[in-house]
């Protein structure tokens, strides 16, 4: 069965079914392409919900900060609550060493514009009985929040449908096809789709989508696992919590290899978010081991350990579920790709938002969908252009 | 009938079986995974021990399918629920 | 040499379509004697027809009339010329698909045991209706022989007398209404005034309620028995309901009694989300209905 459409988008996660309301709201005919057989089902099924703030320096925190806005009114805007909250983010040390860079930390994002605030490890016990006596330090921040990242991900896309755009699932692109350095159609095994634009928005898997035009694009899915804990009752003042190690850990990926500590190697940094329904997800680390999604002992012991540090009470708190999820991670410097491409006009790269694609799901859709219809964003995305990648080439018609 | 609205199929969360069918309807669901993670049914305390053959006998009636063609809820460890002192005492292991 | 009656067939679609065995299937298992085998005296008859890794029945046979080997999926198959039809292998088998007939216990009648796990238990004498493998009436039969020898594990084995045509069909008798436990699960002694107290579990087995201890719920000092679920000493003081659900403050209570359903959890010395079915009772332990999430300790 063919088709045809002005945009074609390829993933059916939180940024593929984002970019497609966007371009819906601004009336363009989009078809979302996936080849599984639902939604939601790569990293977007398998992430944490949160949309930290304080962990970003510019360039992403220019867009953390307006996806957050977003998020405030788009339960409203899609109806369809995305159970958006603003629960603020604690990041804390157990580490007395710590202490100067925490200084650093909370100077750092007051300066970009950040309400936040150093809290001493006594007034952090008070305030929250439930943080150890090993917590020495805080930095609490008041604008990250945490959302439903299933109820993101269908409500867009539900949204979406409403407004015109299509989904096929179960179906898996095999090739694209060019014409003159133009994109003229996408195929899949399920028919093939006529278009002008394409949008990469495959995650983990957008690498095998830019081989077909030639293309290199250096990410490497990231896996990152997770502990599911039973309902316990509602922390008293910070439902999210964060190791001060995931600054380093999650951003610099020489200190993991490099690091002889096991926890490091298995780049296991405390994230903590409690759900209103109680239960705590614990996590995370990151480990490449190619497209497997495997939950592993080692991981899950050091993230036991590591929760127990920060939360003693957890000794006694039962884990009743393990997941793990592939982000997509640009190995060159961590960060995304949102850009055209030189040499395939009308194929656009919207991934590599490794551990922060739930956060800019809704700017990242936003600024795709100007990108295609106006060629020019309202936030400056320069540093995430594919131009960037020096050794990027394509394959000419 | 009017009682089936209040039927409860997953006695952990505390789902009816009409919000269930109205999710499946409501999104166009075709997996039991999609189901779990938009009504949170197989997400509570017996992580789906007690509901899943539930969920997937509606999801069959609800897409035309037989139960036996669907895919089940992805299984991941525990086997049941153990506390977290003891995953971190696990013994050295080597990293896989 | 008794009177050669015609034997009684059946049909059905079969075990994987209807889960009854068509004739055709039976006659093929190795387990499965024929009739000119059966008409030389009691016998075995292992109706196991899907292979599936199972072999309890080969251990339990004292004669070594049943053999499964290796693989474990391996239908058992039986020699006639060592199995008496003792019946001991009946109780082995958890499928509950083995029986021994007797094709000429008398001119008129065939005797057929068959395991029985249902309550109340039938007793020795009595008329009963007896039932296909489908759990259909067929005709009636008398009860000959009940044994329950703790050996059997909770698995008694009933022997029946049935006109001998429906030798190929009776397979068990139709369940009555069972009374209740107090009938043929009570003790003299009574803690908190109440004569019930369960006694024995599908999955954890015989409970052996050892000496008196005394427990806390909600504040009130209930006595229990030492070694016996928590859920067990509540039911025994007339507790029913364990919690109250966090969405809607539903009471909750005992439902499946094996640990996996948690509607049973309630907040044990301090820890919420204790499923009392599967937890022993200590001395001293401080039980407490749990509403929600309950709350830290």
């Amino acid at each position: 069965m063919n088709k045809i459409a002005e945009v074609v988008v390829i993933g059916g996660g939180v940024i593929g079914c984002s970019i497609a309301y966007y371009l819906a709201k601004k009336g363009v005919k989009v078809i979302v392409v996936e080849k599984r057989e639902g939604l939601c089902l790569g990293a977007s099924g398998a992430n944490q919900g949160a949309c930290p703030v304080q962990l970003f320096e510019s360039p992403v925190l220019e867009l953390v900060k307006e996806s957050v806005k977003l998020y405030k009114g788009l339960s409203e805007a899609i109806e369809y609550d995305i159970e958006y909250q603003n629960t603020g983010s604690l990041l804390c040390s157990v580490d007395e060493e710590q202490y100067p860079d925490m200084e650093k930390h909370v100077q750092r994002i007051c300066r970009s514009g950040v309400n936040a605030r150093l809290i001493e490890g006594n007034e952090l016990r008070e305030l929250e009985p439930t943080l150890g006596k090993d917590v020495i330090v805080g930095v609490e921040e008041q604008d990250s929040g945490m959302v439903n990242p299933f109820k993101v991900n269908y409500g867009l896309a539900h949204a979406a449908g409403k407004l015109g755009a299509e989904f096929l699932l179960s179906a898996e692109v095999s090739k694209i096809e060019i014409n003159k350095d133009k994109v003229t159609s996408v195929v899949t095994d399920r028919g093939e789709i006529k278009t002008n634009f394409v949008v990469n928005a495959a995650g983990a898997w957008s690498p095998a989508i830019g081989a077909m035009l030639g293309l290199t694009i250096p990410i490497r899915p990231r896996r990152g696992q997770i502990i599911v804990t039973e309902p316990v009752p509602l922390n008293k003042r910070w439902r999210y919590i964060i190791d001060a190690d995931y600054l380093t850990i999650a951003f610099d990926v020489e200190a993991a290899e490099k690091s002889q500590d096991a926890r490091m190697k298995l780049g296991v940094a405390g994230s903590y978010v409690q759900e209103n329904t109680g239960n705590w997800t614990i996590g995370s680390s990151r480990d490449f081991v190619g497209y497997n999604n495997q939950v592993t002992m080692p991981t899950v012991k050091y993230l036991a350990k590591r929760v127990i540090e920060f939360m003693p009470r957890f000794k006694d708190v039962n884990c009743i579920r393990t997941y793990a999820g592939l982000r997509p991670f640009c190995y060159v410097d961590g960060l995304p790709i949102l850009s055209k491409v030189d040499n395939a006009a009308g194929f656009v790269i919207a991934t590599g938002h490794a551990g922060e694609g739930v956060a800019l799901a809704p700017i990242t859709g936003k600024l795709i969908s100007e990108l295609i219809t106006e060629n020019r964003t309202s936030l400056p995305i320069d540093a995430f252009a594919f131009s960037r990648f020096k050794s990027a080439k394509t394959k000419s018609s | 009938m009017e009682k089936k609205k209040d039927i409860i199929v997953c006695r952990c969360e505390e789902l009816t079986e009409q919000e269930v069918r109205d999710t499946i309807r409501r999104f166009n669901l075709r997996t039991a995974n999609e189901v779990k993670r938009l009504t949170r049914a197989g997400m509570g305390l017996c992580q789906g021990r007690t509901c899943e053959p539930l969920i997937k006998r509606i999801m069959a009636e609800e897409t035309n399918r037989k139960v036996s063609e669907m895919l089940p809820l992805t299984k991941r460890p525990p086997t049941r629920p153990i506390n977290i002192k003891f995953l971190a005492e696990e013994g050295e292991g080597e990293v896989e | 040499m008794a009177k050669n009656n015609q034997m009684l067939l059946w049909t059905s679609k079969g075990a994987t379509t209807e889960g009854i065995p068509t004739l055709d299937e039976l006659g093929k298992s190795p387990g499965c004697p024929s009739l000119q085998e059966l008409q030389k005296g009691p016998l075995a008859v292992i109706e196991c027809i899907e292979e599936i890794p199972c072999d309890p029945c080969e251990a339990a046979c004292p004669f070594g009339a049943l053999q499964i080997g290796s693989p474990i999926t391996n239908l058992p198959v039986l020699d006639v010329e060592k199995c008496n039809g003792c019946g001991i292998c009946l109780s082995s088998c958890p499928g509950l698909a083995i029986f021994v007939i007797n094709l000429n216990y008398s001119d008129e009648s065939a005797l057929v045991s068959f395991p029985f796990e249902y309550l109340p238990l039938p007793k020795v004498g009595e008329e009963v209706s007896a039932t296909d493998r489908e759990g259909k009436k067929v005709c009636q039969g008398k009860v000959i022989g009940i044994l329950d020898k703790p050996k059997q594990d909770h698995t008694p084995v009933i022997s029946i007398s049935i006109p001998q045509e429906y030798a190929l069909i009776v397979r068990g008798i139709s369940v009555k209404e069972a009374n209740s436990l107090k009938q043929s699960d009570s003790r003299k002694d009574s803690d908190n005034g109440s004569k019930r107290r369960v006694l024995t579990h599908p999955i954890l087995g015989r409970q052996q309620p050892g000496k008196s201890v005394t427990i806390t719920v909600d504040n009130k000092k209930i006595k229990a028995r030492e070694g016996e679920m928590i859920i067990a000493a509540l039911l025994n003081a007339g507790t029913r309901i364990n919690r109250f659900t966090a969405k809607y403050g539903q009471p909750r209570g005992l439902f499946c009694g094996i640990g996996q359903c948690t509607d049973c959890v309630m907040i044990v010395d301090g820890i919420p989300n204790v499923r009392t079915c599967v937890t022993p009772v200590k001395e001293g332990m401080v039980i407490e209905t749990q509403h929600g999430r309950g709350k830290w300790g």
